[in-house]
């Protein structure tokens, strides 16, 4: 999509103002709820600045002058962020995201702010103060979370690209969920500075894209080491697009963990990751049989650790240097309490959580324990790389669900996230490439996870899944 | 690992400063409850020889030069509160202030 | 039943750094509220620690001065807890693993020598300061992501004024607290003994001191039970230090109390004591070193700061850097000495007005003419009178006793108003009272 945008853009086939106004009009359409806010006249001046560099033929990247929508969980300045947050309802950030100034420095153009699970917490986008997502291929079914209008908006053709973050799954889920490519990076690969926390240890931000090159090129714009992020790794971005074109020419050892086929799986699942096996196979690719043995503490090593992590990094929401705060509170408890019951229901869940499993008399069992746990899933994936250069595996053991399907026991939904939180336990990247439809015409979607820096290998996996396994069709009405 | 009831929930509620409803009390001890009895399967494997890993990056970024960069100033910081006064963010009064 | 106080300290010393320890925003001090403040120091979403080389330097530096065993590998923690002026609702701290730990400090106390063991010492930064009024507080993040240390040490110390030998020795800036810590522990001391005699319990608690009243007060009813639940701040990764940047720093090193003492006696020739004295605080051996600069007589300069300065100081309950003087001018004041100028007697005098006054000698001894006299004709005129005012000392001094000689020349002395030069004195008066035998 944005390779040919660029294309139309730079032989003024298109203007940048007319590309934001057709995305704008098609969002005022919009039934699935992507956005939470809409910058029309931000969007507008951006895209004029755009067109202004295009016409100077100075400066011109492949995203200038491209719509995208950013997720409401990356700060982005004076413009409205809120986390899907009622404690954030009318935050105006006084900085941007490192990702979003390397965006804005490449000249891109932004729609406005795309709906998510409040604070990223969430598996649907159901968890919203401003509403649930509605997944664009079938309305009755949920996007995935967190970044559900993240996908939802891609698919829906409301931003030529987006950007999403993942902590657990959070881009891969909702890519899966609606039939997009989604990429969460290596953990340290593109600054965290402006996405607000979830969990430090695990959240990173991610593209997601009608393809893989989207993504390598949104990719490209802003990875690279950030002298504001002390987690962020010192070492320059990369030309993403061209990587990938060497790495697809390459052969791959390409690993099948046992414990991600285990009974229950969707049948379509099963099915679409035959498919793509049978393709790798045709292609020269050796499959290899390998064991990832504590897959099946993943969940609950995720659900200890990054919740621990949030109850810490929400402690800041208070009321007292920015955000809601209800009037009239005569004392600091009241002032803490009121402020923060604007929390939704699933952050409370968590924070309740994390805040019980750091507490005194709790701190070994549990926290300590898992990051121990931790440690044993990440050596897991070290021994599998000496016999394989990467893992292809399901996204989720099934397609989307229906709105409230899931939301009575949030165990059910946590236990969903079995294939995507170990990427993010151990640092490695992971990608989702759609592979398929099931019965009910809902996408299914593959993963591929790889070692730290690997996402040339995985960009161009995703896009031989493109073209020798299943094509999505794209419709953004250009 | 010791019963995990309502009157944990509302000492965890009152770490956290979350005003919980009785009901919400009820449903998180049998939520968390049942989360945490999840997690107990954490405690089949044998960590007593295992680093816990706190974070996955290896690659170690500089630490940063003691050079000044001008701040946005107390107008603009302070305005982003909703209760500020005299250039200061203003709260219900410290109780023990001395 | 005897009772032995046993004391231990915790310093929370600022580091010295332009900017934060986690932001850029400067450490100025005495800016304008919430001046000097940035979405990271204030704690907006999304901000990040990033951690200031320089005050890792200085923590090391403090923690080789003090010769503790650094931990090349140290970890910072978050201690959670909500408070106004704690922006992120947790402070970066150390927990588990600090910058260094098992080290000591030598304090002199009087003529002993003693050995303070330091626990750990540890980074963390500062929070906000509030203001009251009433109803209502203001909270200003100024101070908030200062770099501080922690010195913890043993509880190894014994008394008040081994606590202000220890604080001292630290060379830590804030010096008007000394002698309220020293009070507030007296106090304490004396608290608990009294408690513990009267059948009652010491709580663990935490108390303030009360300067006004001179009583600690307890803070528990404005205390809730903390949990604070520590975990690695994983926003940080470790602080890794290499061998070769420990002796980097190492060789940066100012010159430390210890070598400053030898290097007093040796170069200086004062005695050990008076050197031990002097080092013992930063303050005093900086005025000292300047004042020695000023008239190059070490031992006169230990003399009057040992004796009279001191003196006067612990009368007053003051610091060295509360005086008006400074140390030119006693410098000054000792080349007058020296030079005859004036005498040992009216310097004592001199030396009291520039303590009280701040002014320097030359203009204190030219508004009260305390310049010393050796004109001998004056000097002769003052002879005749006590000689002929004492005639029966004069007979009993020219029959032998010679001792006598202290007399008369306190007698001419007092003529003159102490001004007279005692060496001249002396002269004269053994040549006018003539031999003994």
């Amino acid at each position: 999509m944005i390779l040919s945008l660029h294309e139309k853009l730079t032989t003024r086939k298109i203007s940048s103002v007319e590309l934001a106004k057709h995305y704008l009009a098609r969002i005022k359409l919009d039934k699935t709820n992507s956005y939470i806010s809409v910058e029309g006249n931000e969007a507008l001046k951006m895209a004029a600045a755009a067109d202004t560099r295009l016409a100077a033929g100075e400066n011109v990247t492949l995203l200038t002058g491209v719509p995208l929508g950013i997720k409401d969980l990356l700060c982005t300045k004076d413009m409205i962020t809120t986390c899907a947050s009622k404690i954030l309802a009318d935050y105006r950030p006084p900085y941007d995201a490192t990702a979003i100034v390397r965006l804005k420095s490449a000249g891109a153009t932004f729609l406005g702010k795309l709906n998510m699970d409040e604070f990223a917490m969430g598996g649907s986008n159901e968890s919203s103060a401003f509403g649930a997502v509605r997944n664009p291929v079938n309305h009755d079914y949920v996007a995935g979370g967190s970044s559900g209008g993240s996908a939802a908006a891609v698919k829906a053709g409301l931003a030529a690209a987006t950007l999403g973050s993942d902590t657990g799954g959070s881009v891969r889920l909702p890519a899966a969920y609606t039939g997009t490519v989604g990429l969460k990076p290596t953990y340290g690969s593109v600054s965290r500075y402006g996405l607000v926390a979830f969990a430090s240890s695990l959240d990173q931000i991610g593209p997601l894209g009608v393809s893989a090159e989207d993504c390598a090129i949104l990719l490209s714009a802003i990875a690279g080491g950030d002298a504001s992020d002390s987690t962020c790794a010192p070492r320059p971005s990369a030309d993403y697009l061209e990587l990938m074109k060497d790495a697809g020419a390459r052969k791959y050892r390409i690993g099948l963990p046992k414990e991600y086929f285990i009974g229950g799986l969707q049948k379509e699942v099963a099915g679409s990751i035959d498919r793509v096996v049978q393709a790798l196979k045709k292609a020269g690719h050796t499959l290899v049989d390998i064991s990832l043995p504590h897959t099946e503490y993943s969940v609950a090593v995720y659900y200890i650790v990054a919740v621990s992590e949030a109850s810490s990094n929400l402690a800041r929401f208070d009321g007292v240097r920015y955000g809601a705060r209800l009037a009239g509170d005569r004392s600091l408890a009241e002032m803490y309490k009121q402020t923060r019951s604007l929390f939704g229901e699933e952050v409370k869940r968590r924070i309740i959580l994390g805040t019980f499993a750091l507490s005194a008399g709790y701190y070994d069992a549990y926290y300590k324990k898992a990051c121990q746990v931790r440690r044993l899933i990440k050596n897991d994936f070290d021994k599998a790389w000496q016999r394989v250069d990467l893992v292809l595996a399901p996204v989720s053991p099934t397609t989307a669900f229906k709105l409230g399907e899931k939301t009575a026991d949030p165990l059910q939904m946590y236990l969903n996230d079995i294939f995507t939180v170990p990427a993010n336990l151990a640092g490695l990247p992971g990608i989702s490439v759609p592979a398929g439809r099931d019965a009910k015409g809902l996408p299914v979607g593959v993963q591929f996870i790889g070692k730290p820096f690997a996402e040339a290998e995985l960009l161009a996996l995703a896009k031989f899944v493109e073209s020798e396994v299943y094509s999505e069709g794209v419709d953004h009405g250009l | 690992m010791s019963k995990f009831g309502a009157d944990t929930v509302r000492k965890v509620a009152e770490l956290a400063r979350l005003q919980l409803t009785e009901a919400e009390v009820t449903k998180f001890t049998e939520q968390v409850g049942h989360i945490l009895a999840y997690v107990e399967k954490l405690d089949a494997l044998d960590t007593a020889q295992v680093a816990p890993l706190l974070s996955p990056l290896e690659v170690v970024p500089p630490l940063r030069a003691d050079d000044l960069r001008p701040s946005p100033g107390a107008e603009v910081m302070v305005s982003l509160a909703k209760e500020h006064l005299y250039e200061s963010y203003k709260v219900p009064q410290v109780m023990g202030a001395h | 039943m005897d009772f032995e106080p046993v004391i231990g300290l915790e310093v929370h010393a600022q580091l010295t750094t332009k900017s934060k320890l986690f932001c850029a925003c400067s450490t100025e001090f005495n800016a304008p509220a919430n001046a000097h403040v940035c979405p990271v120091c204030a704690g907006h979403p999304g901000t990040l620690p990033v951690l200031n080389a320089k005050a890792v330097e200085h923590a090391l530096k403090a923690a080789l001065a003090l010769d503790c065993k650094v931990n090349l590998r140290s970890v910072f923690a978050r201690k959670n807890y909500f408070y106004p002026d704690l922006p992120k609702g947790y402070q970066i701290t150390q927990f588990d693993l600090p910058i260094c730990q098992h080290g000591h400090l030598d304090i002199e106390v009087g003529t002993r020598s003693k050995r303070v063991g330091i626990t750990r010492i540890h980074m963390e930064e500062d929070a906000g300061k509030s203001v009251h009024a009433q109803g209502y507080s203001l909270v200003n993040l100024n101070r908030a992501a200062t770099p501080l240390i922690e010195i913890v040490s043993e509880p190894d110390i014994r008394s008040a004024e081994e606590a202000g030998a220890y604080l001292r020795k630290l060379r830590i800036k804030n010096v008007n607290s000394f002698r309220f810590v020293e009070k507030a522990i007296d106090y304490e001391i004396n608290r608990q003994t009294q408690l513990i005699q009267s059948g009652g319990q010491v709580l663990q608690e935490t108390r303030t001191y009360d300067s006004g009243k001179g009583v600690t007060i307890s803070m528990r009813g404005k205390e809730e039970a903390h949990d604070y639940r520590y975990f690695p701040e994983p926003d940080l990764i470790p602080l890794m230090i290499s061998q070769e940047t420990l002796e980097t720093v190492r060789s940066k090193l100012p010159e430390l109390p210890d070598q400053k003492r030898d290097r007093f006696i040796a170069e200086l020739g004062i005695p050990a004591y008076d050197s031990a004295v002097i080092t013992s605080s930063r303050k005093l051996a900086e005025f000292f070193e300047v004042a020695v600069s000023r008239c190059g007589n070490a031992k006169a300069v230990s003399n009057w700061v040992m004796g009279e300065m001191l003196r006067l100081l612990k009368l007053d309950e003051r610091e060295v850097d509360d005086m008006e003087m400074q140390p030119d001018e006693l410098g000054a004041l000792i080349r007058m000495i020296d030079a005859g100028t004036i005498s040992n007697t009216i310097a004592k005098t001199v030396f009291e007005e520039m303590y009280k006054t701040g002014q320097d000698p030359e203009a204190i001894v030219k508004e009260k003419g305390l310049m010393q006299i050796s004109d001998t004709s004056a000097i002769l005129q003052a002879i005749d009178k006590v000689i002929a005012g004492n005639a029966g000392q004069v007979a009993e001094y020219r029959s032998g006793k010679d001792k006598l000689m202290g007399f008369f020349v306190g007698q001419v002395m007092k003529q003159m108003g102490g001004k007279a030069n005692p060496g001249v004195v002396n002269e004269l008066l053994k040549r006018k009272l003539g031999a003994t035998s």
